[in-house]
């Protein structure tokens, strides 16, 4: 498509609206008198346009034959412009009404046309023919003016879908029917409809199979269903997904550890890939960004689940990165992300839980005895820490189903040789009576202070509220969110719903920065540039 | 045989009885044993007087309750039965009983001698009548609990139930109320996962921790209770406490099936003393490396403060939490009580 705008090709497009109009003009008066005696007083005037557009028939036909694609975009021109010029014409009826020559207008629209071509006609015939073909001229080149700048901002599938239609509609030019039928299906903007017979719509639509054609290929690959559409992920992200779905991953810390490691694998084989292709360097960012939006896209099910809310903190992050990396090489391009992934790494798991462990050990020296629900690996890690430190420390566990990731609390303490209460959900008040403090894990913080932690949490922080034991939530700072409360299922931690702890239930939030309260959240997310982030 | 040592093979008996019935037996059962014990122990002992009687009965329900620990049930059937003997007593002397009021300063030693003295005999056979009345009144006391259903229980509700597998009169009361044509969906919370299958048709069974989430749907909460006490708090299977936080957040009706026997008179200075445990649910596995590391925990009742409930059941009629103590009143005399 082309897109320079020059004289000649303004001068082309004012060509070829004249002839579409001559065209018209024919059709429509022949086609006049074969219907109705109506057209008689006009057939002074026709019979020269006739002799005109006769002459220019050969013309025409020569023309068609070489339909190039800025005819294409003249006939869009032109249909645009013949609705201009129908409002214009409209004005002009019914002044003419007055006078009383436009009745035949009411009768059909075929007629309203001729009678505009017989208007233009008729207006053109008192003045000088010449001077208003100049004027229709100026104002048709304005309007394919008007209309070529806008026919750049149109899609292309649009634009294949019409000149589909148009095309093939306009190979059927040899005689008048055909013509007719060309005015028919093409389509008018305007809200001009047509009597035609409704069966001539049937034979452009088997015409157009090259426009339907483009149309599949331009929607998203979300319609293709079967295996071959997974050919293109790469089987680190399969793997993930298939671990996820056979429920082996307990938490949102593993699930972000084995993505980054996915997403490391991808890298590089895709760089390898690159490296093949010997593609340059100056475009891996943009065109990493790209590949990765199909590998995601299949694990959100097109969008269907969102991200866990970390992970998508992680994965934004790490756009972020890749769109600024810009180095010489490829290799070095993939040096650079693979060391930021690891940093990532480091600094969200390792570094985050020795520095949360140590604020928190802290505390747990004031209350001896300790209550924790369900499993989160920084809770554990923090136990185990403080266990050793603190030999008097009691821990209690609430397990939130018969199916138990609590117990791995339990195991990993008794495998150290230490004590240890067990209850189930049941029990939950229980435990909560005799301890001094609940430790949570959770997936999420909000904006709000809002917490998203596993099921059962809020019963558990009630009963704590009850006894008046304070409530502490552990969290990394990439486990806040810039979002409020949201209601959803996340994907890829086995389907596992979520429940919401208002934030006026807990008492303290342990990020790796500091300890602070849950409604200072947007204070987290502003140290550490996680806003703008939604 | 020796009066004293078939009384004691009767007690024997009973105990034995209670601990062999595993799962445990509905309380309605045990009330009824219980007074059929005590009605066979009265008979065998023959008290004189008044005193006598009363003693006796503390005595044989003292000696009960020690050794089932967590059956209160016991000690109430033995209160009311020597209340109904003083009814009787005071009926047949005339005169009503002085008001309480005037009991804290008034000289009624005079009374008490009277009373000490009466002469048993007399009543005894107005005693067993009343015995039996109040045997039937135990029988009765789930049917009059279900009527009450169509009363708290409207269209469109959704209540939440717990503990609806082992409790029956918590299944007539909603039975009923469905039969009556109520149109409101249950939700029953059930303990183990088996019980997810087995749940009656008209109830959507969940588990405990997802109570949680499913409570700002709920419109109505019926519990059960194992005791209530005069302070209007009450002693609900394990997990209740939860249940009752979760609907007083958000403001949901908590309402609690409590038959008239269940009605402890004493208040309960140390309710540690009464948590049994049940047995554990570690799998085999675990079990077996964490023996002697791992203190399983499983207790059989929570206590609910009275503010988290909102009105007893009872078969007489729904009484709130502070008029429990009126209504101690009806069913146990006040010098028993001290006297225990």
């Amino acid at each position: 498509m082309s897109e320079h705008s020059s004289d000649t090709e303004k001068i082309r497009h004012v060509d070829n609206i004249k002839r579409t109009f001559e065209k018209l003009n024919n059709e429509l008066r022949l086609l006049g008198m074969v219907l109705g005696v109506e057209k008689e007083p006009t057939l002074s005037p026709a019979p020269p346009k006739a002799a005109e557009s006769s002459g220019k028939s050969d013309e025409k036909s020569q023309y068609h034959k070489d339909v190039t694609a800025e005819d294409k975009k003249a006939r869009k021109a032109a249909k645009a412009a013949e609705k201009k010029a129908r409002a214009e014409k409209s004005v002009a009826n019914k002044a003419a009404a007055a006078t009383g020559s436009s009745q035949q207008q009411k009768n059909s629209n075929q007629t309203e046309k001729n009678q505009e071509k017989k208007q233009k006609d008729q207006n053109a015939a008192p003045s000088e023919s010449t001077v208003k073909l100049a004027e229709e001229n100026e104002r048709l080149t304005k309007a394919s003016e008007q209309l070529a700048t806008r026919m750049e901002n149109i899609v292309i599938v649009e634009d294949n879908k019409s000149n589909g239609n148009l095309k093939s509609a306009i190979r059927k030019h040899s005689d008048v029917t055909n013509n007719v039928r060309h005015v028919h299906n093409v389509k008018l903007p305007s809200g001009v409809n047509f009597d035609l017979p409704k069966n001539q719509v049937k034979i452009v639509a088997s015409d157009s199979d090259e426009g339907i054609a483009t149309e599949i290929e331009s929607t998203a690959v979300s319609q293709l269903d079967d295996a071959t559409c997974l050919a293109h992920i790469h089987p680190a992200f399969l793997t993930l997904l298939a671990s996820a779905d056979h429920e082996k991953i307990p938490d949102v810390e593993t699930v972000c550890i084995k993505f980054i490691e996915a997403f490391k694998e991808f890298l590089r084989d895709w760089t390898a890939e690159r490296e093949k292709n010997h593609t340059s360097a100056s475009t891996y960012g943009h065109d990493l960004d790209l590949a990765i939006r199909p590998q995601l896209a299949h694990l959100t099910q097109n969008g269907h689940w969102p991200l866990p809310f970390a992970l998508g903190n992680t994965v934004r992050l790490l756009k972020r990165t890749i769109k600024k990396t810009d180095d010489s090489t490829n290799n070095k391009c993939e040096e650079t992300l693979q060391l930021y992934l690891e940093d990532t790494l480091a600094i969200n798991f390792s570094h985050a839980y020795k520095a949360i462990s140590q604020l928190l050990v802290r505390k747990i020296k004031n209350f001896k005895k300790v209550v924790v629900f369900d499993w989160c690996p920084v809770v554990n890690y923090v136990l185990l820490d403080a266990r050793e430190q603190i030999p008097e420390m009691q821990l209690s566990v609430i397990d939130a189903n018969a199916s138990g990731r609590g117990r791995r609390h339990v195991k990993s303490f008794v495998d150290r040789g230490y004590n240890v209460k067990y209850v189930t959900m049941k029990g939950a008040s229980w435990a909560s009576q005799s301890g001094g403090v609940l430790i949570l894990g959770c997936s999420a913080i909000f904006a709000n202070g809002a917490v998203a932690a596993q099921k059962g949490a809020v019963a558990a922080v009630l009963c704590a509220n009850h006894y008046n034991i304070p409530v502490i939530v552990v969290a990394e700072h990439f486990k806040f969110i810039d979002k409020g409360q949201v209601y959803q299922r996340v994907a890829l931690l086995g389907r596992q719903n979520i429940e919401f702890i208002q934030s006026d239930l807990v008492t303290a939030v342990v990020t790796d920065l500091r300890i602070l309260g849950p409604t200072s959240a947007p204070a987290v997310l502003k140290a550490k540039a996680l806003t703008d982030m939604a | 045989m020796d009066p004293t040592t078939e009384i004691e093979e009767l007690k024997r008996m009973f105990i034995f009885s209670l601990r062999k019935k595993y799962p445990r037996d509905s309380s309605s059962a045990i009330a009824t044993a219980t007074v059929h014990l005590l009605r066979k122990i009265l008979n065998r002992e023959n008290p004189k007087t008044m005193n006598d009687l009363q003693v006796s009965l503390a005595n044989h329900c003292k000696r009960l309750h020690a050794a089932e620990r967590s059956e209160l049930i016991i000690i109430n059937m033995g209160l009311m039965i020597s209340k109904l003997a003083r009814d009787e007593v005071l009926q047949k002397k005339g005169g009503g009983e002085p008001e309480p009021l005037y009991t804290l300063w008034r000289d009624d030693d005079e009374t008490t001698e009277k009373l000490k003295t009466a002469d048993m005999k007399k009543i005894k056979k107005d005693l067993q009548a009343s015995i039996k009345e109040l045997t039937s009144e135990i029988d009765s006391s789930r049917d009059c609990i279900a009527i009450q259903s169509t009363e708290l229980l409207f269209n469109n509700d959704v209540v939440m139930v717990h503990s609806l597998a082992s409790s029956k009169t918590m299944h007539a009361f909603l039975t009923h109320a469905t039969k009556s044509g109520r149109k409101h969906r249950v939700i029953d919370i059930v303990d183990e996962e088996e019980q997810l299958e087995s749940a009656p048709d008209f109830v959507s069974p969940i588990e405990l921790y997802e109570v949680a989430s499913r409570m700002p749907e709920t419109s109505k909460v019926v519990l059960v209770a194992a005791a209530y006490f005069p302070d209007g708090s009450c002693l609900v299977p394990a997990g209740g406490h939860q249940i009752a936080l979760l609907a007083k957040r958000h403001c949901v009706p908590v309402y609690v099936l409590a038959p008239f026997y269940k009605l402890c008179p004493f208040f309960m200075t140390d309710p540690d003393s009464l948590h049994t445990f049940r047995s554990n649910q570690l799998p085999f596995d675990l079990s077996a490396k964490s023996v002697g590391l791992v203190d399983c925990l499983h207790p059989a009742f929570d206590c609910l403060q009275s503010d988290l409930v909102t009105l007893f059941v009872s078969n007489t009629s729904c009484i709130i939490p502070s008029h429990v103590n009126r209504l101690k009143e009806d069913y146990y005399h006040a010098q028993d009580i001290a006297d225990y």
